[in-house]
Protein backbone atom coordinates (compact mmCIF):
# COMPACT_ATOMS: atom_id res chain seq x y z
CA UNK A 1 0.00 0.00 0.00
CA UNK A 2 2.98 2.53 0.88
CA UNK A 3 4.95 1.76 -1.89
CA UNK A 4 1.67 1.76 -4.28
CA UNK A 5 1.18 5.67 -2.61
CA UNK A 6 4.75 6.42 -3.19
CA UNK A 7 4.85 5.56 -6.83
CA UNK A 8 1.70 6.98 -7.72
CA UNK A 9 2.67 10.38 -5.31
CA UNK A 10 6.43 10.43 -6.21
CA UNK A 11 7.75 8.70 -9.02
CA UNK A 12 8.82 11.15 -11.47
CA UNK A 13 6.97 11.66 -14.57
CA UNK A 14 7.06 13.82 -17.99
CA UNK A 15 6.66 17.54 -16.75
CA UNK A 16 4.14 17.97 -20.23
CA UNK A 17 0.78 17.59 -18.13
CA UNK A 18 2.18 19.96 -15.72
CA UNK A 19 3.39 22.82 -18.47
CA UNK A 20 0.46 22.31 -20.56
CA UNK A 21 -2.01 23.38 -16.90
CA UNK A 22 0.41 26.10 -16.40
CA UNK A 23 -0.28 27.49 -19.91
CA UNK A 24 -4.14 26.67 -20.13
CA UNK A 25 -4.23 28.77 -16.29
CA UNK A 26 -2.03 31.43 -17.31
CA UNK A 27 -4.41 31.93 -19.89
CA UNK A 28 -7.48 32.08 -18.23
CA UNK A 29 -6.27 33.75 -15.08
CA UNK A 30 -5.80 36.43 -17.84
CA UNK A 31 -9.11 36.12 -19.57
CA UNK A 32 -10.19 36.33 -15.81
CA UNK A 33 -8.59 39.26 -14.89
CA UNK A 34 -8.68 41.36 -18.21
CA UNK A 35 -12.80 40.58 -17.44
CA UNK A 36 -12.71 42.60 -14.18
CA UNK A 37 -11.50 45.47 -15.07
CA UNK A 38 -14.42 47.04 -16.62
CA UNK A 39 -16.02 46.31 -13.17
CA UNK A 40 -13.00 46.97 -10.76
CA UNK A 41 -13.89 49.63 -9.12
CA UNK A 42 -17.76 48.63 -8.55
CA UNK A 43 -16.31 45.08 -7.19
CA UNK A 44 -13.37 45.92 -5.33
CA UNK A 45 -12.60 49.64 -4.45
CA UNK A 46 -13.88 50.30 -0.68
CA UNK A 47 -16.37 53.17 -2.82
CA UNK A 48 -17.53 50.16 -4.65
CA UNK A 49 -20.19 47.59 -4.17
CA UNK A 50 -19.38 46.63 -0.94
CA UNK A 51 -17.10 48.83 1.36
CA UNK A 52 -14.90 45.86 2.42
CA UNK A 53 -14.44 42.35 2.09
CA UNK A 54 -16.50 39.93 3.71
CA UNK A 55 -15.00 36.50 5.71
CA UNK A 56 -15.32 33.06 6.25
CA UNK A 57 -14.82 31.41 9.48
CA UNK A 58 -11.56 29.54 10.92
CA UNK A 59 -8.31 30.54 8.77
CA UNK A 60 -9.72 32.78 6.03
CA UNK A 61 -7.61 35.37 5.09
CA UNK A 62 -7.76 38.05 2.30
CA UNK A 63 -4.91 41.05 1.79
CA UNK A 64 -7.07 44.59 2.74
CA UNK A 65 -6.15 48.28 1.25
CA UNK A 66 -5.42 46.68 -2.47
CA UNK A 67 -5.65 49.33 -4.84
CA UNK A 68 -8.31 47.93 -7.11
CA UNK A 69 -7.26 48.52 -10.71
CA UNK A 70 -3.33 47.89 -9.42
CA UNK A 71 -4.40 44.53 -7.83
CA UNK A 72 -5.84 43.32 -11.07
CA UNK A 73 -3.17 44.77 -13.38
CA UNK A 74 -0.28 42.94 -10.71
CA UNK A 75 -2.47 39.90 -11.81
CA UNK A 76 -2.26 40.13 -15.01
CA UNK A 77 1.66 41.30 -15.65
CA UNK A 78 2.27 37.84 -12.67
CA UNK A 79 -0.07 35.95 -15.22
CA UNK A 80 1.63 36.60 -18.14
CA UNK A 81 4.90 35.80 -16.19
CA UNK A 82 3.11 32.49 -15.65
CA UNK A 83 1.94 31.27 -19.41
CA UNK A 84 6.25 32.05 -20.43
CA UNK A 85 7.09 30.63 -17.67
CA UNK A 86 9.54 33.16 -16.08
CA UNK A 87 10.20 32.46 -12.60
CA UNK A 88 7.42 30.39 -12.46
CA UNK A 89 6.84 29.25 -9.56
CA UNK A 90 7.14 32.77 -7.64
CA UNK A 91 4.83 33.93 -10.90
CA UNK A 92 2.71 30.97 -9.67
CA UNK A 93 2.46 31.47 -6.18
CA UNK A 94 1.84 35.30 -6.80
CA UNK A 95 -1.09 34.52 -9.07
CA UNK A 96 -2.69 32.45 -6.39
CA UNK A 97 -2.97 34.65 -3.79
CA UNK A 98 -3.54 37.26 -5.72
CA UNK A 99 -6.84 35.21 -7.11
CA UNK A 100 -7.30 34.78 -3.49
CA UNK A 101 -7.28 38.36 -2.49
CA UNK A 102 -9.14 39.53 -5.37
CA UNK A 103 -12.06 36.88 -4.97
CA UNK A 104 -12.01 37.31 -0.94
CA UNK A 105 -12.86 40.98 -1.34
CA UNK A 106 -15.86 40.62 -3.13
CA UNK A 107 -17.89 37.30 -2.42
CA UNK A 108 -21.01 38.21 -3.86
CA UNK A 109 -19.96 38.02 -7.51
CA UNK A 110 -18.37 34.70 -7.20
CA UNK A 111 -19.58 31.34 -8.75
CA UNK A 112 -18.06 28.24 -8.79
CA UNK A 113 -15.68 28.81 -11.75
CA UNK A 114 -13.96 31.71 -9.73
CA UNK A 115 -13.52 28.97 -7.34
CA UNK A 116 -12.09 26.22 -9.69
CA UNK A 117 -9.43 28.59 -11.32
CA UNK A 118 -8.25 29.32 -8.10
CA UNK A 119 -8.31 25.98 -6.97
CA UNK A 120 -6.20 25.30 -10.43
CA UNK A 121 -3.79 28.10 -9.75
CA UNK A 122 -3.43 26.74 -6.13
CA UNK A 123 -2.21 23.33 -7.31
CA UNK A 124 0.07 25.07 -10.16
CA UNK A 125 1.57 26.67 -8.09
CA UNK A 126 2.58 23.04 -6.31
CA UNK A 127 3.70 22.10 -9.68
CA UNK A 128 7.29 21.52 -10.96
CA UNK A 129 4.79 23.82 -13.94
CA UNK A 130 8.42 25.28 -15.37
CA UNK A 131 10.15 22.71 -16.11
CA UNK A 132 9.45 22.27 -19.77
CA UNK A 133 7.64 24.66 -22.35
CA UNK A 134 9.36 27.69 -20.31
CA UNK A 135 11.73 30.82 -20.04
CA UNK A 136 12.94 29.14 -16.99
CA UNK A 137 13.61 25.63 -18.72
CA UNK A 138 15.49 27.63 -21.78
CA UNK A 139 17.62 29.56 -18.97
CA UNK A 140 18.58 26.98 -16.47
CA UNK A 141 18.17 23.98 -18.10
CA UNK A 142 14.86 21.91 -17.20
CA UNK A 143 14.13 18.05 -15.46
CA UNK A 144 12.30 16.08 -17.99
CA UNK A 145 11.24 14.33 -15.38
CA UNK A 146 9.69 14.82 -11.88
CA UNK A 147 7.58 14.10 -8.79
CA UNK A 148 3.70 14.80 -9.70
CA UNK A 149 2.53 15.34 -6.24
CA UNK A 150 0.80 18.77 -6.95
CA UNK A 151 -0.31 17.02 -10.17
CA UNK A 152 -2.09 14.27 -8.04
CA UNK A 153 -3.12 17.22 -5.61
CA UNK A 154 -5.31 18.89 -8.79
CA UNK A 155 -6.48 15.44 -10.17
CA UNK A 156 -8.17 14.20 -6.99
CA UNK A 157 -9.60 17.66 -7.04
CA UNK A 158 -11.27 17.39 -10.43
CA UNK A 159 -13.04 13.92 -9.01
CA UNK A 160 -14.09 15.53 -5.49
CA UNK A 161 -15.67 17.89 -7.92
CA UNK A 162 -17.80 15.57 -9.79
CA UNK A 163 -18.64 13.24 -6.86
CA UNK A 164 -20.20 15.84 -4.86
CA UNK A 165 -21.51 17.61 -7.68
CA UNK A 166 -23.89 13.75 -8.41
CA UNK A 167 -24.32 13.48 -4.59
CA UNK A 168 -25.74 17.03 -4.47
CA UNK A 169 -28.32 16.56 -7.40
CA UNK A 170 -29.11 13.44 -6.15
CA UNK A 171 -30.71 14.72 -3.35
CA UNK A 172 -32.80 17.08 -5.40
CA UNK A 173 -36.10 16.67 -6.89
CA UNK A 174 -35.83 17.79 -9.95
CA UNK A 175 -32.67 15.98 -11.16
CA UNK A 176 -34.66 12.53 -9.43
CA UNK A 177 -37.91 13.74 -11.76
CA UNK A 178 -35.99 14.48 -14.95
CA UNK A 179 -36.84 18.21 -14.98
CA UNK A 180 -33.65 20.07 -14.08
CA UNK A 181 -32.01 20.90 -17.14
CA UNK A 182 -35.53 22.17 -18.58
CA UNK A 183 -36.09 24.23 -15.11
CA UNK A 184 -32.01 25.74 -15.41
CA UNK A 185 -32.26 26.70 -19.43
CA UNK A 186 -35.34 28.84 -19.07
CA UNK A 187 -33.60 31.03 -16.15
CA UNK A 188 -33.83 34.32 -18.05
CA UNK A 189 -31.05 35.94 -16.15
CA UNK A 190 -28.56 32.99 -16.89
CA UNK A 191 -29.30 32.55 -20.82
CA UNK A 192 -26.50 33.42 -23.33
CA UNK A 193 -27.84 31.31 -26.33
CA UNK A 194 -31.57 31.51 -25.95
CA UNK A 195 -33.05 27.62 -26.07
CA UNK A 196 -36.88 27.64 -27.73
CA UNK A 197 -39.65 27.43 -25.13
CA UNK A 198 -40.88 24.29 -26.47
CA UNK A 199 -37.65 22.60 -25.95
CA UNK A 200 -36.77 23.55 -22.66
CA UNK A 201 -40.19 22.72 -20.97
CA UNK A 202 -40.05 19.42 -23.05
CA UNK A 203 -40.08 16.55 -20.30
CA UNK A 204 -38.27 14.09 -22.80
CA UNK A 205 -35.71 16.65 -23.99
CA UNK A 206 -35.17 17.88 -20.47
CA UNK A 207 -34.84 14.07 -18.88
CA UNK A 208 -32.78 13.08 -21.58
CA UNK A 209 -30.09 16.17 -20.64
CA UNK A 210 -31.14 15.57 -16.71
CA UNK A 211 -29.90 11.80 -16.21
CA UNK A 212 -27.48 12.18 -19.41
CA UNK A 213 -25.71 14.57 -17.30
CA UNK A 214 -25.92 12.77 -14.25
CA UNK A 215 -24.36 9.83 -15.88
CA UNK A 216 -21.45 11.41 -17.33
CA UNK A 217 -20.78 13.29 -13.93
CA UNK A 218 -20.90 9.97 -12.49
CA UNK A 219 -18.53 8.29 -15.38
CA UNK A 220 -16.22 11.44 -15.10
CA UNK A 221 -15.45 10.26 -11.04
CA UNK A 222 -13.14 7.57 -12.07
CA UNK A 223 -13.33 7.39 -16.17
CA UNK A 224 -10.30 9.89 -16.07
CA UNK A 225 -8.42 7.75 -14.28
CA UNK A 226 -8.79 4.70 -16.19
CA UNK A 227 -6.58 4.68 -19.47
CA UNK A 228 -9.11 2.54 -21.19
CA UNK A 229 -11.90 4.96 -20.67
CA UNK A 230 -9.91 8.31 -20.00
CA UNK A 231 -10.40 9.58 -23.53
CA UNK A 232 -14.34 8.58 -23.39
CA UNK A 233 -14.70 10.84 -20.38
CA UNK A 234 -12.93 13.53 -21.68
CA UNK A 235 -14.83 13.83 -24.82
CA UNK A 236 -17.95 13.16 -23.00
CA UNK A 237 -16.66 16.02 -20.22
CA UNK A 238 -16.41 18.52 -22.71
CA UNK A 239 -19.07 18.24 -24.92
CA UNK A 240 -21.22 18.40 -21.59
CA UNK A 241 -19.47 21.39 -20.82
CA UNK A 242 -19.76 23.20 -23.85
CA UNK A 243 -23.18 22.60 -24.06
CA UNK A 244 -23.26 24.36 -20.90
CA UNK A 245 -21.04 26.86 -22.18
CA UNK A 246 -23.41 27.57 -24.87
CA UNK A 247 -26.35 28.32 -23.06
CA UNK A 248 -26.44 29.05 -19.71
CA UNK A 249 -24.29 32.44 -17.89
CA UNK A 250 -21.67 30.56 -15.87
CA UNK A 251 -18.50 32.70 -16.90
CA UNK A 252 -15.27 30.96 -16.02
CA UNK A 253 -16.54 27.42 -15.00
CA UNK A 254 -16.60 25.23 -18.23
CA UNK A 255 -12.99 26.32 -19.60
CA UNK A 256 -11.57 26.19 -16.38
CA UNK A 257 -12.72 22.44 -16.05
CA UNK A 258 -12.06 21.67 -19.46
CA UNK A 259 -8.01 23.15 -18.33
CA UNK A 260 -8.20 20.78 -15.61
CA UNK A 261 -8.30 17.33 -17.91
CA UNK A 262 -4.90 18.41 -19.24
CA UNK A 263 -4.36 17.01 -15.97
CA UNK A 264 -5.29 13.60 -17.25
CA UNK A 265 -3.75 13.75 -20.60
CA UNK A 266 -0.78 11.41 -21.29
CA UNK A 267 2.40 13.81 -21.93
CA UNK A 268 3.45 11.85 -25.02
CA UNK A 269 0.32 12.89 -26.82
CA UNK A 270 0.74 16.73 -25.45
CA UNK A 271 4.30 16.86 -26.84
CA UNK A 272 3.18 15.32 -29.70
CA UNK A 273 0.41 17.86 -30.54
CA UNK A 274 2.86 20.46 -29.38
CA UNK A 275 6.01 18.90 -31.85
CA UNK A 276 3.03 19.40 -34.29
CA UNK A 277 2.13 23.02 -34.30
CA UNK A 278 5.45 23.93 -33.65
CA UNK A 279 8.18 22.57 -36.89
CA UNK A 280 11.16 23.57 -35.18
CA UNK A 281 12.68 21.34 -32.79
CA UNK A 282 11.40 21.34 -29.18
CA UNK A 283 14.27 22.99 -27.64
CA UNK A 284 13.63 21.42 -23.97
CA UNK A 285 13.91 18.00 -25.29
CA UNK A 286 11.72 14.88 -25.28
CA UNK A 287 11.41 13.32 -22.23
CA UNK A 288 13.18 10.66 -21.16
CA UNK A 289 12.30 7.62 -23.03
CA UNK A 290 11.60 5.52 -20.11
CA UNK A 291 9.84 7.85 -17.65
CA UNK A 292 6.87 6.28 -16.17
CA UNK A 293 3.49 7.57 -18.06
CA UNK A 294 1.03 9.88 -16.26
CA UNK A 295 -1.15 7.37 -13.98
CA UNK B 1 18.39 19.69 -7.58
CA UNK B 2 16.49 22.70 -6.83
CA UNK B 3 15.11 22.52 -3.31
CA UNK B 4 11.46 21.19 -4.49
CA UNK B 5 13.20 18.29 -6.21
CA UNK B 6 15.50 17.31 -3.16
CA UNK B 7 12.39 17.58 -1.01
CA UNK B 8 10.11 15.24 -2.94
CA UNK B 9 13.31 13.17 -3.59
CA UNK B 10 14.50 12.32 -0.26
CA UNK B 11 12.68 9.80 2.16
CA UNK B 12 11.60 12.46 4.72
CA UNK B 13 10.62 14.72 2.34
CA UNK B 14 7.94 12.24 0.94
CA UNK B 15 6.76 11.37 4.52
CA UNK B 16 6.37 14.86 4.63
CA UNK B 17 4.68 15.55 1.61
CA UNK B 18 2.74 12.51 1.72
CA UNK B 19 1.04 13.48 5.06
CA UNK B 20 0.11 17.16 3.57
CA UNK B 21 -1.44 15.33 0.44
CA UNK B 22 -3.52 13.25 2.69
CA UNK B 23 -4.75 15.78 5.36
CA UNK B 24 -5.36 18.29 2.16
CA UNK B 25 -7.43 16.06 0.41
CA UNK B 26 -9.07 14.71 3.59
CA UNK B 27 -9.64 18.09 4.46
CA UNK B 28 -11.83 18.81 0.86
CA UNK B 29 -13.77 15.46 1.29
CA UNK B 30 -15.49 16.39 4.58
CA UNK B 31 -15.44 20.19 3.62
CA UNK B 32 -17.35 18.83 0.44
CA UNK B 33 -19.95 16.85 2.49
CA UNK B 34 -23.74 17.26 1.74
CA UNK B 35 -25.46 19.23 4.60
CA UNK B 36 -26.38 17.91 7.26
CA UNK B 37 -25.29 16.90 11.36
CA UNK B 38 -21.64 15.59 9.54
CA UNK B 39 -21.35 18.51 7.68
CA UNK B 40 -22.33 21.08 9.91
CA UNK B 41 -19.77 19.04 13.14
CA UNK B 42 -16.80 19.17 10.47
CA UNK B 43 -16.79 21.94 9.14
CA UNK B 44 -14.87 23.94 11.66
CA UNK B 45 -12.45 21.60 12.11
CA UNK B 46 -11.20 21.97 8.65
CA UNK B 47 -12.19 25.14 8.00
CA UNK B 48 -8.64 26.66 8.95
CA UNK B 49 -6.97 24.37 6.69
CA UNK B 50 -9.57 24.54 3.88
CA UNK B 51 -9.55 28.40 4.11
CA UNK B 52 -6.33 28.77 5.16
CA UNK B 53 -4.92 27.68 1.87
CA UNK B 54 -7.76 29.32 -0.27
CA UNK B 55 -9.42 26.12 -1.22
CA UNK B 56 -12.73 26.58 -0.13
CA UNK B 57 -15.56 25.25 -2.88
CA UNK B 58 -18.90 24.26 -3.37
CA UNK B 59 -20.18 21.97 -6.40
CA UNK B 60 -23.01 22.00 -5.93
CA UNK B 61 -23.57 23.50 -9.29
CA UNK B 62 -27.47 23.62 -10.19
CA UNK B 63 -28.28 21.51 -6.58
CA UNK B 64 -30.27 20.30 -4.87
CA UNK B 65 -32.67 22.22 -7.76
CA UNK B 66 -31.88 25.00 -10.18
CA UNK B 67 -33.66 28.02 -8.62
CA UNK B 68 -37.58 27.84 -10.16
CA UNK B 69 -37.22 31.49 -11.01
CA UNK B 70 -35.71 33.72 -13.35
CA UNK B 71 -34.35 37.24 -11.13
CA UNK B 72 -33.57 40.94 -11.84
CA UNK B 73 -32.80 43.60 -10.39
CA UNK B 74 -33.24 47.48 -11.67
CA UNK B 75 -32.54 50.95 -9.98
CA UNK B 76 -34.81 54.32 -10.54
CA UNK B 77 -33.06 57.12 -9.80
CA UNK B 78 -34.77 60.88 -8.98
CA UNK B 79 -33.07 63.76 -9.38
CA UNK B 80 -33.26 66.88 -7.61
CA UNK B 81 -35.23 68.82 -10.74
CA UNK B 82 -37.16 65.99 -11.04
CA UNK B 83 -36.07 63.90 -13.85
CA UNK B 84 -35.90 59.97 -13.23
CA UNK B 85 -33.05 57.67 -14.60
CA UNK B 86 -33.13 54.05 -14.84
CA UNK B 87 -29.94 51.22 -14.02
CA UNK B 88 -29.69 47.93 -14.99
CA UNK B 89 -26.54 45.86 -14.17
CA UNK B 90 -24.72 44.40 -17.52
CA UNK B 91 -26.56 41.32 -18.60
CA UNK B 92 -26.23 38.23 -20.69
CA UNK B 93 -24.47 38.53 -23.75
CA UNK B 94 -23.46 36.13 -26.32
CA UNK B 95 -19.48 36.17 -27.02
CA UNK B 96 -17.02 37.89 -25.06
CA UNK B 97 -19.90 39.87 -22.19
CA UNK B 98 -20.81 36.88 -20.52
CA UNK B 99 -17.09 36.36 -19.16
CA UNK B 100 -17.74 39.55 -17.58
CA UNK B 101 -21.86 39.68 -16.88
CA UNK B 102 -21.68 36.67 -15.12
CA UNK B 103 -20.42 38.51 -12.20
CA UNK B 104 -23.48 41.23 -12.43
CA UNK B 105 -25.82 38.00 -12.29
CA UNK B 106 -24.21 36.48 -9.33
CA UNK B 107 -24.83 40.07 -7.52
CA UNK B 108 -28.59 40.43 -8.68
CA UNK B 109 -29.53 37.10 -7.25
CA UNK B 110 -28.03 38.40 -4.07
CA UNK B 111 -28.78 42.21 -3.95
CA UNK B 112 -31.77 41.27 -4.40
CA UNK B 113 -32.83 38.60 -1.83
CA UNK B 114 -34.27 39.13 1.73
CA UNK B 115 -31.32 36.67 2.81
CA UNK B 116 -28.89 39.47 1.69
CA UNK B 117 -30.21 42.78 3.64
CA UNK B 118 -26.77 44.17 4.17
CA UNK B 119 -26.50 44.31 0.21
CA UNK B 120 -29.44 46.75 -0.07
CA UNK B 121 -28.12 49.89 1.20
CA UNK B 122 -24.39 49.33 -0.13
CA UNK B 123 -26.20 48.69 -3.50
CA UNK B 124 -28.77 51.96 -3.51
CA UNK B 125 -26.05 53.94 -2.53
CA UNK B 126 -23.39 52.90 -5.27
CA UNK B 127 -25.66 53.60 -7.76
CA UNK B 128 -26.60 57.18 -6.08
CA UNK B 129 -22.83 58.09 -6.17
CA UNK B 130 -22.49 56.75 -10.16
CA UNK B 131 -25.22 59.01 -11.01
CA UNK B 132 -23.98 61.90 -9.14
CA UNK B 133 -24.50 64.73 -9.12
CA UNK B 134 -28.24 65.72 -7.47
CA UNK B 135 -29.41 62.24 -6.82
CA UNK B 136 -32.37 62.63 -4.23
CA UNK B 137 -33.92 59.20 -4.33
CA UNK B 138 -33.20 55.56 -5.60
CA UNK B 139 -35.43 52.82 -5.88
CA UNK B 140 -34.40 49.57 -5.89
CA UNK B 141 -37.16 46.82 -7.90
CA UNK B 142 -36.76 43.17 -8.21
CA UNK B 143 -38.27 41.28 -10.86
CA UNK B 144 -38.94 37.44 -10.51
CA UNK B 145 -41.07 35.04 -13.18
CA UNK B 146 -41.77 31.71 -12.25
CA UNK B 147 -40.54 28.97 -14.90
CA UNK B 148 -42.71 26.29 -16.81
CA UNK B 149 -42.40 22.86 -15.26
CA UNK B 150 -41.19 20.94 -18.21
CA UNK B 151 -44.07 18.72 -19.26
CA UNK B 152 -46.46 20.94 -17.87
CA UNK B 153 -48.61 22.28 -20.36
CA UNK B 154 -49.33 26.08 -20.29
CA UNK B 155 -48.15 29.71 -20.77
CA UNK B 156 -44.99 31.24 -19.97
CA UNK B 157 -45.87 33.06 -16.33
CA UNK B 158 -45.79 36.94 -16.83
CA UNK B 159 -42.92 38.67 -14.66
CA UNK B 160 -43.38 39.99 -11.16
CA UNK B 161 -42.52 43.25 -10.08
CA UNK B 162 -41.80 44.85 -7.08
CA UNK B 163 -39.94 48.13 -5.28
CA UNK B 164 -38.02 47.09 -2.05
CA UNK B 165 -35.45 49.26 -1.24
CA UNK B 166 -35.93 53.04 -1.13
CA UNK B 167 -32.89 55.50 -0.39
CA UNK B 168 -33.66 58.82 -0.11
CA UNK B 169 -30.87 61.28 0.24
CA UNK B 170 -30.81 64.72 1.66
Amino acid sequence: MIGRWRRWAFDPIDTAPMAALRIACAVLVLGWAVSLLPDAQAFLADDGLTSHPVGGSTGWWTITGLPAYGAVLALIGFALALLVGWHTRIAALVVAILLIALQRRNVYVLNSGDLLLRSLAIFVALMPAGECWSLDARRRGSSAVRAPWGLRLLQVQVSLLYLFSVVAKLGGRSWQDGSAVGQALQLEDLQRLEVPLAIATSLTVSALLTYGTLVVEGFLIVGLWLPKTRWWAMAAGVLIHLGIEATLLIGWFSLAIIACYLAFVPADVLRRIVSRARPVRDQDGPARMDAPHLI
Amino acid sequence: MRWGQRLETSRVGQVLLSVAMLVVIACLVLWNLPAGRPHDAVRPLVAPVVQGLGLEQDWALFAPDPRAFSVGLSAAITFSDGHVEHWEPPHNGLVVSPYRTYRWQKYVERARADDYRLLWEQTAQWVAREHEPGVVKVVLTRTFRNVLRPGDPGPRPTAGTFDYYTLELP
